[in-house]
């Protein structure tokens, strides 16, 4: 894995992912701002904003007063979008020409927000929609619930786009506000991935890329310590589905949580694993048996999930296998196959120029860089493995089930 | 790709580069897709990753490949009215000839004592099509629309089969009847894949697959089915037939029109229901080459149903060149973008494969550049199924 990064003179920080002899080229700006940033300050003054304002934001980026940016993308034969998540918005393109045309146009984009009452209004419609889409979606309802589960304070508790009630209180000077504080420069990553020249890239930045300096200042959450609760939830399915979720320590550092988690839930849950054998064979684990690590800066859950009615004999009989790691240890030979094979799925999904640019944003909003993460497998020691296990008990989890 | 005839029915296609760091193969077991075998040859591909003489259980085989680096998947794919059971596998450069090693022993030397289960996990699989609303509308559009044909067939089977299948019989008659084609996108030479074949798959010669190009449909009654279930927004699912030749000209020409239809996020459809009239948040068409269908999904409000119809309707008539040139362009970048990922390149070789098209994506490409106009395409096209799932 190849990546180059440079700090730009307004701030910005730029990553360029070559590719040689790819057709394609993706260029992404990615702004660390998500959906949980719906408190922040600015000049010491609290902002409280309703769920859901990142991702409207996101919507509404596309828009100006006599532009249609997706009709002028498409005209130069590439495909925009973008997506929200916890802790990122980011607008990307892809396509095989045109890609400095496509750049200044990506700039110009995020560079200015048109709103009227009419298209807010319009927007409303569709989000009301996106949201009902996720709705009937139960292994997305399943995981924003697990997250519901195990935290009382931290906002990842709710989803991405909000709810619909959430959405309709939306007005223009929110969407400003959030706009004004976030959308700057000094928050903000340009990525771009293909057979391209760092050089040039460099230098159309510097010129073309115009946002403001500062950043409204975000607002983290405290390690939870309370009880979860189990979430249950009826919808049409054909059994139920369920996850079981272990509360990260966040005062432990991001990437352990993120590799050594990554460890733990392949011993517990790969085929490669002998509990899931014997939950496999034993008929309370299904094939769907598998895991999620979900970590954030200030959040964190590690998810088991699966299908089928045993799911509190599976958490029991997780919490045990735990127990018997803790005491009598795991093997250096095991956790470095397991690493290995980690290392070896990063290279995979680098291949992917859209997944590599989305993996580089995603450690630029948890302040790491993707590189140290590969590196970081490399250096996981038994003890440390034991030491996270430790965190995986019975207080700190909590059941997400979904069932008709 | 390279196409190398190792056998009668038995052919290895192989693109060698360096653009990559990863090697991904896979092997297909073509079968023509018939309702007496279709849940015994899903339950085969459910049953050959539960373990072979070399690595007796699934727990083994699993952690042999991360030994080597390599994920490993087996599963069945519908292509038009075929049923084919792939072993995909992917790997680092360095473990190539390991993998083909196992999957050597995985396709020829089977054990079969987990085959309880697979026969559960085929179950899970096919029941568990429900909880996905999107496809399942999608699927039971398809299911109703080509009732009478080979392709109203599910590729899982069926649920009422299982039990009843005696898996070795199973086994041998997909090991005896199917057409063999080995994809590889990786460093390596037609030669040295050729001998990785010759020594771990020694697959002996078969007849050879045939593609039905049968297409065309007569206009009857529109299928009006809706279905209800617990859903907060409800699948509308719609299959058109194209009465286009999927493997003549004119087949770019409906690829074109799509894209202007309902294929990209300008499309008369997309502007109309969703930026227009803010009826829905997806709404698209796609095309089913093989069958020379189209299919338009969207969620909706049950009560807006007709006058999403409306839009449809009235889209097939709006449509037109103006910005075609657009839409062609749009095409074109698809195709060379594909040529990024081993997936899509063996995905697109496999579609021409299928359809014994000569064709590859380059001079796909070229086709779609030599459109005039779509003018004329829908001209044939006949509604046929309309399916709702709903609240």
């Amino acid at each position: 894995m190849d990546i180059t990064r440079k700090k730009l003179e307004n701030g910005a920080v730029c990553y360029v992912l070559p590719k040689k002899g790819y057709n394609e080229k993706l260029a992404m700006l990615a702004f660390n701002y998500g959906s949980r940033d719906i408190r922040f300050k600015t000049e010491d003054k609290i902002t409280k904003q309703p769920y859901g304002i990142a991702h409207f934001l996101e919507h509404k980026m596309f828009e100006d007063e006599n532009i249609d940016f997706f009709d002028c993308f498409t005209k130069l034969g590439i495909d925009v979008n973008a997506y929200t998540n916890f802790t990122t918005t980011a607008y990307y393109f892809r396509g095989c020409d045109n890609f400095e045309k496509g750049l200044s146009l990506l700039f110009k984009m995020v560079g200015s927000l048109y709103l009227t009452d009419e298209n807010i209004k319009k927007e409303k419609g569709i989000i009301e929609q996106e949201i009902k889409m996720y709705e009937d979606d139960p292994y997305w309802e399943i995981h924003f619930n697990t997250l519901k589960a195990l935290y009382r304070e931290n906002p990842c508790r709710e989803s991405i786009a909000g709810s619909v009630e959430s959405v309709e209180s939306i007005v223009s000077n929110m969407l400003e506000k959030a706009y004004g504080s976030f959308y700057t420069a000094d928050n903000c990553a340009l990525i771009v991935a293909g057979d391209i020249e760092a050089e040039a890239v460099y230098e159309q930045a510097e010129k073309e890329l115009k946002l403001n300096k500062g950043s409204g200042e975000k607002i983290y959450y405290e390690n939870e310590c309370c009880r979860p609760k189990d979430i249950k939830v009826r919808m049409s399915v054909d059994k139920p589905i369920y996850n079981i979720g272990f509360r990260q320590n966040t005062d432990r550092p991001y990437e352990e949580r993120l590799c050594i988690g990554n460890i733990i839930m392949n011993i517990l849950t790969a085929k490669s694993s002998k509990l899931r054998e014997r939950l496999y064979k034993s008929g309370l684990a299904d094939s769907s048996f598998g895991f999620e690590n979900v970590a954030g800066n200030d959040f964190g859950a590690s998810v088991i999930k699966g299908e089928g009615s045993e799911y509190e004999r599976i958490a029991l009989k997780l919490t045990e296998e735990i127990q018997h790691f803790v005491a009598y240890g795991i093997s250096s030979e095991y956790v470095k196959r397991l690493a290995d094979m980690e290392k070896a799925k990063m290279i995979f999904d680098s291949q992917d120029i859209y997944a590599l640019a989305a993996n580089v944003a995603d450690c630029f909003a948890k302040g790491v860089e993707m590189l140290d993460i590969y590196d970081y497998y490399d250096k996981i020691d038994v003890d440390n493995i034991l030491r996270h296990m430790s965190d995986y008990r019975e207080d700190n989890m909590a059941l997400s089930v979904i069932g008709s | 790709m390279k196409k190398t005839n190792i056998r009668r029915g038995v052919n290895l296609y192989a693109k060698q580069t360096d653009k990559f760091d990863v090697s991904v193969f896979c092997i297909l077991l073509r079968l023509p897709l018939e309702r007496k075998r279709a849940t015994a040859n899903a339950l085969v591909a459910k049953a050959l990753l539960k373990g072979c003489n070399k690595y007796i259980t699934e727990r083994e085989i699993a952690a042999r490949l991360e030994e080597i680096c390599t994920v490993m998947e087996c599963q069945i794919l519908k292509k038009g009215e075929e049923q084919i059971i792939q072993l995909y596998f992917k790997t680092l450069p360095q473990y190539t000839e390991s993998a083909f090693e196992l999957a050597g022993s995985i396709l020829f030397e089977p054990i079969f004592n987990g085959i309880d289960e697979a026969k559960r996990d085929l179950k899970d699989d096919i029941d568990g099509i429900v909880n996905n609303k999107r496809r399942y509308a999608v699927e039971r559009c398809i299911e109703n629309m080509c009732c009478d044909e080979d392709y109203g067939i599910r590729g899982d089977g069926y649920a009422e089969d299982i039990d009843a299948i005696d898996i070795q019989e199973a086994y041998d008659y997909v090991a005896e009847n199917s057409d063999i084609a080995i994809m590889a996108v990786s460093n390596e030479d037609s030669d040295t894949l050729v001998g990785y074949v010759n020594k771990y798959l020694p697959f002996e010669e078969r007849d050879e697959l045939r593609f039905d190009a049968s297409y065309l449909k007569d206009p009857h009654n529109i299928k009006e089915i809706e279905e209800k279930t617990d859903v907060s927004q409800s699948k509308l699912a719609i299959g058109i037939r194209m009465n286009v030749d999927p493997v003549g000209k004119e087949w770019y020409k409906a690829l074109v029109a799509n894209e202007l239809f309902g294929g990209s996020a300008n499309s008369e459809l997309f502007m109309e229901a969703r930026e227009k009239e803010s009826l829905c948040y997806y709404i698209s068409s796609k095309l089913l080459r093989f069958k020379s269908i189209m299919i338009i999904e969207a969620g909706i409000e049950s009560k807006n149903k007709e006058k999403v119809e409306e839009i449809i309707k009235d889209a097939f008539k709006k449509v037109n060149d103006k910005d075609i040139e657009t839409a062609k362009n749009s095409i074109v970048n698809s195709f060379k973008a594909s040529e990024d990922k081993a997936e899509k390149i063996m995905d697109y070789s496999l579609g021409q494969i299928i359809l014994n098209s000569p064709s590859d994506m380059e001079e796909s490409a070229e086709e779609i550049k030599k459109v005039r106009s779509i003018e004329g395409v829908f001209d044939s096209c006949i509604f046929d199924t309309v399916y709702m799932l709903r609240s």
